[in-house]
């Protein structure tokens, strides 16, 4: 009985031992981390830093994804609320949960920077993340208020098409005709859902000032000059419907 | 406490989702499947088409919860016969459906992963005669007068089993809950709102009949 009451005290001390060394050995990485980007930027882009190491949590280029976003954060102040939206968008891509109620009640009227911050992000994920990059987009696009915003979303029309979802760089040689359709669409999906947002604005008349209606057209010219008929015919049913 | 209430909602959760899985349906794709179901049926909506009345009901997330759990009791792992493909039935096998690695390894939105589910979901449908697809015709035309083609392989759907004469088929009845979803849902996010409609408008161009067509956009529109 006491032997096995010893060996009882010694597996609750090993256990003890082997909580406190995962407990400190991970809160020592994570400083290594943030030390890292500590010593470039002040504490705002620090915190920016860390959540967007989380967000491209399956990025093969995390590490040169990372030294991106923080070059050009180094160039914008996030305020705390930025911040604040930026660690939600993380998490809720990080939960691959489309239907996250914060879509609608923290992530509207987004501020410039915070903008720039998305759009920064859009560059840095995987070309075949096309969820991760249609969630910015939309973020973006949703929010659309001036030539600025249009100018961020210029990234969309201009990166190089998607070839296939294994690997965007090469066509796919085993399509199957039944389901192909959404595969294809997936592979435009962050254009799409930015026309999506351009026509839903365009749709309610909330967008009257004609410089700024001057400046979709050109938007939308642009990208009805697109490789991919999808997105051209798409973008010229835009301009022939609203007929700017 | 709010530990607890989350431990008891997930529970409940799993307990309302009945479908089974094969034991070798990887860990993190069966934790996907179970999520993306899980929320169709949180969905509440606020009016529905007559079509999507006809196949389904009300746009609700019980009545999505019932039309999958009575068609697909079990899922199993394959790589369905394609790179490419995400998820499929086999006639013969009533009751159940293949999912594969693509679930989680290519990046769609949720609502088009449920797409491909539920589309699958029709499929098992025996005694309707699986709604087997119809062959587009040939040629098969966009509205621009083109041959709707794969965008990077070319590959012409002309020929292939790959349309739907009906709105009540498998490319047609997902695209009659996509559009219901988009318009109807009270408690979807923009983006699910935004992604159904989308992947809803590109599913219509798999009907062949322009009839038919033009009768589903009737529906959407509450004619």
């Amino acid at each position: 009985m006491e032997t096995r009451n010893k060996k009882n005290i010694l597996g609750l001390g090993l256990f003890i031992v082997g909580a406190l060394l995962f407990f400190f050995n991970r809160n020592g990485s994570q400083d290594m981390t943030s030390d890292k980007a500590h010593s470039k930027h002040n504490s705002e882009s620090h915190s920016t830093d860390t959540i967007e190491s989380n967000a491209s949590h399956d990025s093969k280029n995390t590490s040169n994804d990372t030294s991106r976003v923080t070059s050009t954060f180094s160039n914008i102040q996030l305020s705390s609320t930025d911040q604040k939206q930026l660690k939600t968008i993380s998490e809720i891509l990080a939960s691959r949960n489309d239907n996250d109620p914060r879509i609608n009640t923290e992530l509207k009227n987004l501020s410039p920077d915070l903008k720039i911050a998305l759009m920064e992000k859009y560059k840095t994920f995987k070309p075949e993340q096309r969820n991760e990059k249609g969630m910015m987009a939309f973020l973006v696009s949703r929010d659309l208020k001036s030539v600025e915003d249009l100018e961020l979303l210029k990234v969309v029309f201009e990166e190089p098409s998607c070839l296939s979802l294994a690997d965007c760089s090469k066509a796919s040689v085993d399509q199957d005709p039944h389901l192909v359709s959404t595969e294809n669409m997936t592979l435009v999906y962050p254009q799409m859902a930015t026309l999506y947002q351009i026509e839903q604005k365009l749709k309610s008349g909330s967008i009257q000032d004609s410089k700024f209606r001057q400046d979709i057209r050109n938007y939308l010219s642009k990208a009805a000059s697109h490789e991919v008929p999808t997105i051209k015919n798409k973008a010229q049913s835009l301009l022939d419907q609203y007929k700017f | 406490m709010k530990k607890l209430m989350l431990t008891l909602v997930m529970l409940i959760s799993s307990i309302t989702w009945a479908v089974g899985f094969d034991s070798n349906v990887p860990s993190d794709v069966q934790k996907q499947m179970k999520e993306d179901l899980q929320f169709i049926t949180t969905i509440q909506g606020s009016g529905q088409t007559k079509f999507h009345n006809e196949i389904f009901g009300q746009v609700d997330g019980g009545v999505y919860d019932k039309f999958f759990n009575s068609r697909v009791k079990n899922v199993g792992y394959n790589d369905c016969g394609s790179a490419n493909a995400v998820a499929c039935v086999i006639m013969w096998y009533p009751a159940k459906m293949w999912i594969t690695d693509n679930y989680i390894k290519f990046s769609h939105p949720q609502i088009s992963r449920l797409m491909v589910v539920f589309h699958e979901a029709r499929h098992t449908e025996y005694q309707n005669g699986n709604w087997s697809h119809a062959t587009c015709p040939n040629p098969f035309l966009d509205e621009n007068g083109k041959d709707k083609v794969s965008i990077w392989t070319g590959a012409k759907l002309a020929g292939e089993p790959a349309c739907d004469s009906t709105y009540k088929g498998s490319y047609g009845s997902s695209t009659v809950m996509l559009k219901n979803i988009s318009k109807f849902c009270a408690n979807c996010s923009d983006k699910v709102k935004m992604d159904a409609d989308i992947y809803a408008t590109d599913q219509l161009g798999r009907i062949d009949r322009t009839d038919v067509k033009d009768a589903m956009i009737a529906d959407f529109n509450g004619n």
